[in-house]
């Protein structure tokens, strides 16, 4: 399966795989909203989702020496991240003294269910040009018209519904990738 | 009417009537709905929007620039012959470069962990390293037939009723583990051998434990 986001070239996976902290901040770069997106989406705690995020981050330097650096390592990081915030979850849980040792933990909330449709999403917004991304946060998040986008942004409605259609085309293009990933 | 750009007004909110018409009739686009939809749901997500704090990429950067990384880092696996060769040759030179800078220091403490009752022969030596952000661990371990095919041995720190895992094992020998508590919160220390299938719960299978 293609992966959505541009890899790290080549040479920056090699110096994570080597270890150095330096290619961990490139790889953080290049992740770190797609792995909050997940994390976040699982655990609906900001504070919570942030210390996934650093775990998944640490599990992934020190788990680096075993990485293939020929691949994508997206769907690599994916799965720490999940699992960063399953192990967040179990935790919290049990602090909270809901899920005592031995019995069903099988089950675990809704919010898991659609991460990696979400990681998918985050990494092709990731990958569209600025403006295009300013548009749709603008109408998804702040819950602006197009009109009122173009006001917020100083640009006109023309430009505004032309960026939010290349916008939409690129998502839709996506999900043929999505169909395949879950089929 | 194109699929492209009927699923795109759809995805956008913007279908007309002709849109409406192309995806209901459209066998391809009609499989696409679903997919669409999620999308939908998922850019209205605050999930999607909102984006860890700043410090947090110094804070990961920073635990890791100030680990002792060697002695933590999991061994490279798959290796080509000329990679190790080159790794040996770097360290080489960082040992000359450092002097001793690379030698393990001592542990902050070592215990050990006996097996129990499903595994009778097992024993373990845990030792381990307080460390900003975390416990390193290092099991030795001795006598533990290796884990059956689609199961792993899985290490957990308890206080009370609250378990904290460290990762899982396949095999006795060296296991190095990573845990973000302290000992001294999380003072027993024990394994279990879990399924590596969807269920999250343990198994209670418990294999070798430190007791409280």
């Amino acid at each position: 399966m293609a992966g959505i986001a541009r890899p790290l070239s080549s040479k920056i996976l090699r110096r994570f795989a080597a270890g150095d902290p330096e290619a961990v901040r490139a790889l953080y770069n290049r992740y770190a909203k797609a792995v909050f997106t997940v994390t976040y989406s699982a655990l609906r705690d900001r504070s919570l989702a942030e210390e996934a995020v650093q775990a998944t981050f640490l599990q992934a330097w020190r788990a680096a020496g075993r990485f293939d650096t020929d691949r994508d390592p997206a769907p690599w990081l994916y799965a720490i991240a999940r699992r960063a915030a399953v192990d967040v979850h179990r935790r919290e849980r049990r602090h909270q003294g809901r899920e005592p040792f031995d019995t069903d933990m099988a089950a675990l909330p809704e919010t898991f269910e659609h991460t990696w449709e979400a990681w998918q999403i985050r990494l092709a917004i990731d990958e569209m040009p600025a403006e295009q991304q300013a548009v749709i946060e603008a109408i998804y998040f702040l819950g602006l018209t197009q009109a009122e986008t173009a006001r917020r942004l100083n640009v006109a409605l023309g430009t505004v519904k032309s960026r939010s259609y290349r916008a939409h085309q690129r998502l839709a293009t996506l999900l043929a990738h999505l169909d395949e990933a879950t089929a | 009417m194109t699929c492209d750009r009927a699923r795109t007004l759809y995805l956008a909110g913007d279908a007309g009537d002709d849109e409406l018409a192309h995806l209901a009739a459209c066998a391809a686009c009609r499989d696409e709905r679903s997919a669409l939809d999620t999308t939908r749901s998922a850019l209205s997500g605050r999930a999607m929007w909102l984006e860890p704090a700043p410090h947090i990429a110094d804070q990961v950067v920073a635990m890791i620039s100030g680990s002792p990384a060697a002695a933590v880092r999991e061994p490279r696996r798959r290796a080509k012959a000329w990679t190790r060769l080159a790794a040996v040759a770097a360290a080489v030179v960082v040992a000359v470069g450092l002097g001793i800078a690379t030698r393990p220091p001592a542990p902050d403490w070592e215990v050990a962990m006996p097996g129990t009752e499903a595994a009778p022969a097992a024993t373990a030596s845990v030792k381990g390293w307080n460390e900003e952000g975390g416990t390193r661990l290092r099991l030795n371990i001795a006598g533990l037939p290796d884990a059956p095919t689609g199961s792993v041995y899985e290490f957990w720190l308890t206080s009370d009723a609250v378990h904290v895992s460290a990762g899982t094992f396949a095999a006795a020998g060296e296991v190095e583990l990573w845990v973000g508590v302290a000992r001294r919160d999380y003072p027993r220390l024990w394994v279990t051998l879990e399924k590596l299938d969807e269920d999250e719960s343990l198994s209670g299978v418990n294999v070798m434990d430190t007791g409280y």
